[in-house]
């Protein structure tokens, strides 16, 4: 399909086209076509192990995701996955051009039918009063401990944690005489992404673009550079996942595991994961824990890259 | 020592009379006296005066990552380290920032 003239026409779909290339991989565009735009995704099958197909969005890989574990997974949510692939395909010049594109992109897909189909049928529960703060700041002559501390939520990333992070972030940044930095969670786990009670609590998707820009978390680690050093554990996912890949040096509990669950809410990564992420582990590697919605264990975190060193 | 100093954003200041140490987030739109225990602040680095004491009247402590705000100056200090001495501009207490969230993007 790739080779005729009518490629364009044919992946033009606008309930997101998938299409699987031939076996030997030799199926890449060869009529001078650019996938850059069209609406598809482009799944790379049985190809040689020699072969990384760079026009492939998707490359199925055991055992986090089987081909068939990917194509059901686009056709629940197409519009969200294909999305994922458009935005994952371009390269962008600079970290903050990949957070404004990749925010872009979420809020449209905030104002989408996938998303309105999962709060419709994820009702919100009613909000349980907390006590103490969301984040813990403990300094150690010049050393900085900031401790996610919504521990009953496994640290679910609700607006207090995101205002009080970014406030710790930035007195570390301010203070010169703080040479370390430790995040870490209190818990069972760092984090276990957005707190899916406040998804869809935003005003507006257009201003909610500019909001989540304001208060880029990702931004915030990645300017404390060697600075800083975030220790995951436990079942994390989302943002508890995209964060941390923000960070120069992250150190894995051997507990740890990682999956990006957006895809099924009709989203997609939306703390910056789509830049953090792929820049540790690639886009297509990114596609494929985002697009499946599996969970990898340590070992294979480290071993892609996501994070830098395993403890017990 | 002790006179009114222009307080830009980003200096750092310390306690004379405890650990406290605060960061400028926003200046005041002119020079005051930053006191913390009763006592003028002090760039950091510099050595406290000798014979100092915390004023009791300013003990009520200050807490790594609080801001505080003196709203008719437009001064707003982050607190990078915590003590025992309270923060104050011209003899008066500084009053916790009353943090105004920004919306949900989720």
């Amino acid at each position: 399909m790739l080779d005729s003239p009518f490629a364009a026409e044919e992946l033009s779909d606008v309930d997101g086209a998938v299409i699987v290339a031939s076996p030997d991989g030799s199926a890449g565009p060869k009529s001078g076509i650019s996938l850059a735009s069209l609406p598809c995704i482009v799944i790379a099958v049985d190809r040689p192990d020699t072969a990384n197909p760079t026009w492939a969005d998707l490359i199925p890989e055991a055992p986090v995701a089987s081909v068939d574990d990917l194509l059901g997974a686009i056709e629940r949510h197409p519009v969200a996955a294909t999305s994922l692939a458009l935005l994952l395909r371009s390269t962008q010049p600079s970290l903050g051009a990949a957070l404004v594109a990749e925010s872009a992109v979420f809020s449209l897909l905030q104002a989408g039918p996938e998303f309105r189909m999962w709060r419709t049928n994820h009702p919100v529960p009613d909000p349980v009063t907390e006590e103490g703060p969301a984040v813990l700041i403990e300094r150690d002559g010049d050393s900085l401990h900031i401790v996610l501390h919504r521990p009953q939520v496994r640290n679910a990333l609700n607006r207090a944690m995101r205002d009080d992070l970014l406030n710790a972030l930035a007195l570390a940044a301010a203070d010169a005489s703080v040479t370390e930095v430790v995040l870490r969670g209190d818990g069972s786990s760092f984090s276990s992404g957005g707190d899916l009670n406040e998804f869809g609590s935003f005003v507006n998707p257009a201003s909610a673009h500019l909001v989540r820009l304001a208060t880029s978390i990702g931004r915030a680690i990645h300017a404390l550079g060697d600075r800083l050093t975030v220790r995951v554990h436990g079942p994390c996912a989302g943002s508890g996942v995209e964060l941390p890949a923000f960070a120069n040096r992250v150190i894995a509990r051997r507990d740890f595991t990682a999956t990006l669950p957006e895809v099924a809410l009709g989203l997609i990564p939306g703390a910056g994961g789509t830049a953090s992420i792929t820049a540790r582990i690639g886009r297509q590697r990114t596609a494929l824990l985002a697009v499946s919605g599996a969970r990898i264990d340590a070992p294979t975190a480290l071993e892609w890259g996501l994070v830098n060193a395993l403890e017990d | 020592m002790g006179g009114k100093v222009e307080l830009k954003p980003g200096t750092r200041w310390a306690s004379q009379v405890c650990d406290t140490e605060v960061v400028v987030v926003r200046a005041a739109g002119q020079a005051v006296s930053l006191e913390c225990g009763g006592q003028p602040m002090v760039a950091v680095g510099e050595p406290p005066a000798p014979g100092l004491e915390l004023d009791p009247a300013f003990s009520g402590g200050s807490l790594i990552g609080k801001r505080f705000t003196e709203p008719d100056l437009g001064l707003e200090l982050l607190v990078t380290k915590a003590g025992a001495g309270n923060l104050a501009v011209d003899g008066a207490a500084l009053a916790l920032k009353d943090a105004k969230p920004l919306p949900s993007s989720d």
